[in-house]
């Protein structure tokens, strides 16, 4: 046959048509003039004849080139092969690369929507866990100009670095420190009772020192914050700064407002002002439903009216506003100076004792939660990063998969004179712009993880106020991880697609035992290892919730009342309160079914503990030992109501009296700290200047949380140590919740004004102190569900792209004979190589990440084996499984189609 | 011979209606033009593929690179709905003038 391209090529030439139309044209005609010749050979022509004849074709009618050249478009020197740079118009390139990518995405929907929907899921969760982030951890505080400005400041002592402030000692910083603070305040949250229109609430409020809302630079919607003679003179202002939240959910945001009365605590309060929309303070989780002064303490904490003098009672919070030209070094530096001036001023009060400064963004709570606070925001963010890789590698294969497709057209547009790194450059546009639609994807899926989130309530006392929003930041952060994500499952593929070696690939052969199979091969062990971390990260916090459900503590949860009072708070003075608790306590014990009852200062595992520096006569502390333990106030019958059976000895009796000898029960740890090997019965501890005898013995439960090491305990007689705000518990026959309103009759019979407050089962309590094992859990289960899912769907993928490759290979050994049995345990064989080989890394890489989270762990320290194992053996179980699929399938291939298929 | 400004005016019109019914690649076209008109009517590649090409172009007919097994691959050109309307125009405008031209010269329908 005679080659018609040299012969085209000359009279196509002057034409300058663009390389691929070229060779199109030169292709089909090439094909015209082969069958002509073929025609004309066939009747017998001589072959010299056939060929002039044949090239007269192209010559007649003023010839081919003027014939084209008024249909064809010229094109400038370079041909515009797709990714091709041109000089000068950089964008014009992109956006050629952008309309030829958007054309590829809708001509295979199916696997656009698989591929967008994939990365959708791994890109809306990491979306919602950082927005999660973004506002528990960096958000600035809302409403409050130039944040970065103000410190929380703190009371350090070698035993707690970030201690509380007295008020004597605030007065004195505020004072002096005037070289480098504009301003300081002072804050502190308390449980307000707020009655209006004949409906009495318990809500959250804070009591400030008056500049609270200049140094806060607080923005005022209505009337004014306080003012500066509202700091002197106790318990001479009555008056209230209204919240924004709560002026409009609960005074309808009227806007007469300013000067209306309400009732606080059973005395009248006239309204000032209302806060800004958003301002919340300086905690940006909680919005205080009120501001009152300090100097008002006395009618929110009865009874405390003597601390404004006390040095020694630390219970405030500081936040001060640095002056602009003013570091935090500098103001550290003159911290220092301050505390030993004022040390020198009040001997006793300032041994051992710092101040310490920490900027508000860095401050949180309480910083000394913030090391766990960032801990679980970065398994969370581990986890979820971990479920996008997966799901990047369930498309980079769907990639790979497509990228085999279209060798052809990579070699034609390589053998065109494309470069490679220009096809890397179009084929990386194609994964980003997925990636970007699936980012688009994942932000509605965020939105509603996000809308849920803020929805869920907590079962805490704290009204918190999540407020997760999709801000700007938040974007930001989608749209780099989605850039990245695109290059990331998109640059494998990209690089194989246009490495393939030219011929075959024209030829349109797959590659034999070629690196694209070798890419497939990573991606399952990549799977496989990604999966296996996922997974048993997900059943270690799982395990860790059953662990926490069962650790004994100390105390029988079941059918357990609670419902806190407080008669201080109405103005009641300690008789009449006495008198109340012991009417109260007679009343519910007569109730039907109520077993026991007892009340108490604190409910253990609760969200507070509360410690108290204790002597032990004949025990000498070591060097900055911690005599400071934990205790508790508790009336008589409190032991009976908890189910906490006394070891040795007895619990507090209506006859231990204010009267009687000091009495003191302690826990066995307490015991054996301090009278090792010793019966501690009998023994004195000096608490508060006074000796108490020890009359009786508990075993050590749990006190803080539920993962907490033995810890010395001791309770104290509320007739003893008197308190105001006391916890009722009642132990009940049967449904403890079913009593709540006789519970509430009973107290309205006494008293019609108290307030009966968190009225709640002992169970629904200690979902406190399993709730960060219960979010932990839940939260990892789903996510480690997604994954396995993910994990199974590539994994099947992977193998069934590897299998359909081999086709032919399989074909031919069929056609030799082997049996359908020897093939699917040849097709299992290599592809549980790579399982196990996924298995192997994943397991280094779980062990690893155990190392890192073991902290937050409850129970035992070494790796949980029932997660170590079961995951990898449930892993390799549905991997095996998705193997098996196409191990079958390939099993069933005819080899006459299979052969074929060449 | 036919004379060339008809010739050229029938091109169009020929080609559409022979890929009316079944995609047809150029070389076939040619052959079913020759031979349905006894030979009167003959293109040349120099001229058959500038017209397939403009006619693509216009987007009345549509060209494919069509594989099949065992044989080289060939551009098959199909009907667009584009190409059917101009097909359907055309048509009528030359019953219209095949009538007029019997009406005036005398000349009857085989």
């Amino acid at each position: 046959m005679p080659d018609w391209k040299g012969e085209l090529e000359r009279r196509l030439a002057a034409l300058r048509l663009a390389p691929a139309r070229e060779a199109e044209v030169r292709e089909e005609l090439a094909q015209h003039l082969d069958d002509l010749y073929d025609e004309l050979r066939g009747r017998g022509v001589a072959h010299d004849v056939a060929f002039r004849t044949v090239l007269d074709e192209l010559d007649a009618t003023g010839g081919l080139a003027a014939g084209l050249r008024r249909v064809e478009t010229r094109v400038e020197r370079d041909p515009p092969v797709p990714g091709l740079a041109r000089s000068g118009e950089p964008f014009g390139n992109l956006w050629r690369d952008l309309r030829f990518a958007a054309r590829l995405l809708l001509r295979n929907p199916v696997f656009s929507s698989v591929a967008v929907l994939t990365l959708a899921l791994g890109i809306g969760l990491n979306t919602a866990v950082f927005s999660a982030i973004e506002a528990m951890l960096l958000r600035p505080l809302p409403a409050v100009p130039e944040p970065d400005r103000l410190v929380q400041v703190y009371r350090s002592h070698p035993q707690f670095e970030f201690g509380a402030n007295s008020v004597p000692h605030f007065n004195d910083l505020r004072e002096r420190t005037g070289d480098v603070f504009e301003g300081a305040t002072a804050w502190r949250f308390v449980p307000v009772n707020l009655s209006s229109d004949g409906r009495t609430e318990r809500i959250l409020g804070q009591m400030v020192s008056a500049d609270f809302f200049r140094v806060m630079r607080a923005p005022m919607s209505h009337g004014r914050g306080f003012l500066p003679h509202e700091d002197t003179g106790p318990g001479g202002h009555q008056v209230a700064v209204l919240g924004h939240s709560a002026w409009r959910s609960m005074f309808a945001g009227d806007s007469q407002i300013v000067g209306r009365e309400i009732t606080l605590n059973g005395r009248n309060y006239q309204i000032v002002g209302v806060a800004g929309r958003d301002f919340r303070g300086p905690i940006a989780l909680v919005e205080p439903v009120l501001w009152v002064p300090l100097m008002q303490i006395d009618h929110f904490q009865p009874g405390t009216l003597a601390r404004l003098e006390q040095r020694g009672t630390s219970f405030l919070n500081v936040v001060a506003r640095l002056r602009p030209d003013v570091t935090i070094e500098q103001a550290r530096d003159r911290m220092r100076a301050l505390t030993v001036q004022l040390g020198e001023e009040h001997p006793g009060h300032y041994d051992e004792w710092g101040i310490t400064l920490v900027p508000q963004s860095d401050a949180g709570i309480n910083p000394q939660w913030r090391g766990a606070q960032v801990g679980l925001s970065g398994v969370l963010m581990a986890v979820v990063v971990m479920l996008l890789l997966i799901a990047c590698v369930n498309v980079a294969n769907l990639f790979l998969a497509r990228a085999s497709q279209r060798a052809r057209e990579m070699a034609v547009r390589l053998s065109l004179g494309a470069g490679r790194r220009q096809l890397v450059r179009q084929l990386l546009t194609e994964s980003v712009l997925f990636a970007l639609i699936a980012g688009a994807a994942g932000l509605l899926l965020a939105r509603a993880v996000i809308g849920a989130l803020n929805g869920v309530h907590l079962p805490i006392d704290i009204p918190l106020t999540l407020d997760l929003r999709l801000s700007a930041p938040v974007l930001g952060f989608t749209l780099g991880l989605s850039l990245i994500t695109g290059l990331v499952f998109g640059l494998v593929p990209a690089l194989q697609a246009t490495s393939s070696s030219l011929v075959p690939a024209l030829k349109g052969e797959a590659p034999a035992g070629g690196s694209r199979s070798r890419a497939s091969r990573v991606l399952v062990v990549a799977q496989m290892s990604l999966s296996l971390v996922l997974l048993v990260a997900a059943g270690l916090f799982l395990r860790n919730l059953q662990t926490a459900t069962q650790i004994d503590t100390g105390f029988d949860s079941e059918g357990l009342l609670l419902a806190t009072v407080d008669p201080g708070l109405q103005g009641y003075d300690r008789t009449r309160a006495e008198t109340f608790y012991a009417t109260l306590a007679s009343r519910l014990s007569s109730l039907p079914g109520v077993r026991a009852v007892g009340f108490a200062e604190m409910v253990p595992l609760g969200i507070g503990s509360q410690q108290r520096g204790v002597e032990i006569p004949g025990y000498t502390p070591a060097p900055q030992e911690n005599m400071s333990i934990d205790y508790n106030i508790i009336g008589p019958g409190y032991f009976e109501a908890m189910g906490i059976l006394l070891r040795r000895g007895r619990g507090f009796t209506a006859r231990d009296d204010a009267e009687a000898a000091r009495a003191i029960v302690i826990n066995e740890r307490f015991a054996e700290r301090f009278w090792p090997g010793e019966d501690a019965l009998g023994r004195t501890v000096r608490v508060g200047a006074r000796d108490h005898a020890v009359i009786g013995i508990t075993p050590t439960g749990k006190y803080r949380s539920l993962g907490e090491p033995p810890r010395p305990y001791y309770y104290l007689a509320q007739a003893q140590f008197w308190n105001f705000e006391m916890t009722m518990h009642l132990r009940t026959a049967g449904d403890p919740s079913a009593l709540v309103p006789a519970v509430r009759a009973e107290v309205r019979v006494l008293d019609p004004d108290l307030p009966l407050t968190d009225v709640r089962t002992m169970t629904d309590f200690l979902g406190i102190a399993l709730l960060p094992a219960r979010l932990a859990g839940t939260v990892l289960a789903v996510f480690g569900l997604l994954g396995l899912v993910l994990a199974a769907v590539g994994m099947y993928g992977v193998m069934a792209y590897g299998v359909a490759q081999r086709t032919h290979e399989i074909g031919i050994r069929i056609a030799i004979g082997a049996a359908g049995r020897q093939v699917v345990r040849l097709v299992m064989r290599q592809g549980l190589t790579l399982v196990a080989i996924g298995a192997a890394l994943g397991l280094a890489g779980a062990l690893g990440a155990w190392r890192v989270v073991r902290g937050l762990l409850y129970g035992p320290s070494g790796p949980d084996l029932v997660t170590f194992v079961g995951v990898p053996v449930l892993l390799i179980a549905v991997a095996a499984f998705a193997i098996w699929i196409p191990a079958r399938r390939a099993a069933m291939i005819d080899p006459m189609v299979a052969l074929r298929s060449e | 011979m036919l004379n060339q400004d008809l010739r050229k005016g029938s091109a169009e019109f020929l080609i559409l209606s022979l890929v009316e019914h079944e995609p047809r690649h150029g070389y076939e076209l040619g052959k079913l033009i020759e031979s349905r008109s006894s030979g009167v009517l003959r293109y040349h590649v120099a001229s058959l593929y500038p017209l397939l090409y403009r006619l693509e172009r216009r987007g009345w007919i549509q060209g494919r690179w069509v594989e099949k097994a065992g044989i080289r691959r060939r551009r098959y050109y199909r009907l667009t709905q584009a190409g059917r309307k101009v097909l359907e125009a055309q048509r009528h405008g030359w019953m219209e003038f095949v009538r007029a031209v019997s009406g005036i010269a005398g000349v009857r329908h085989a």
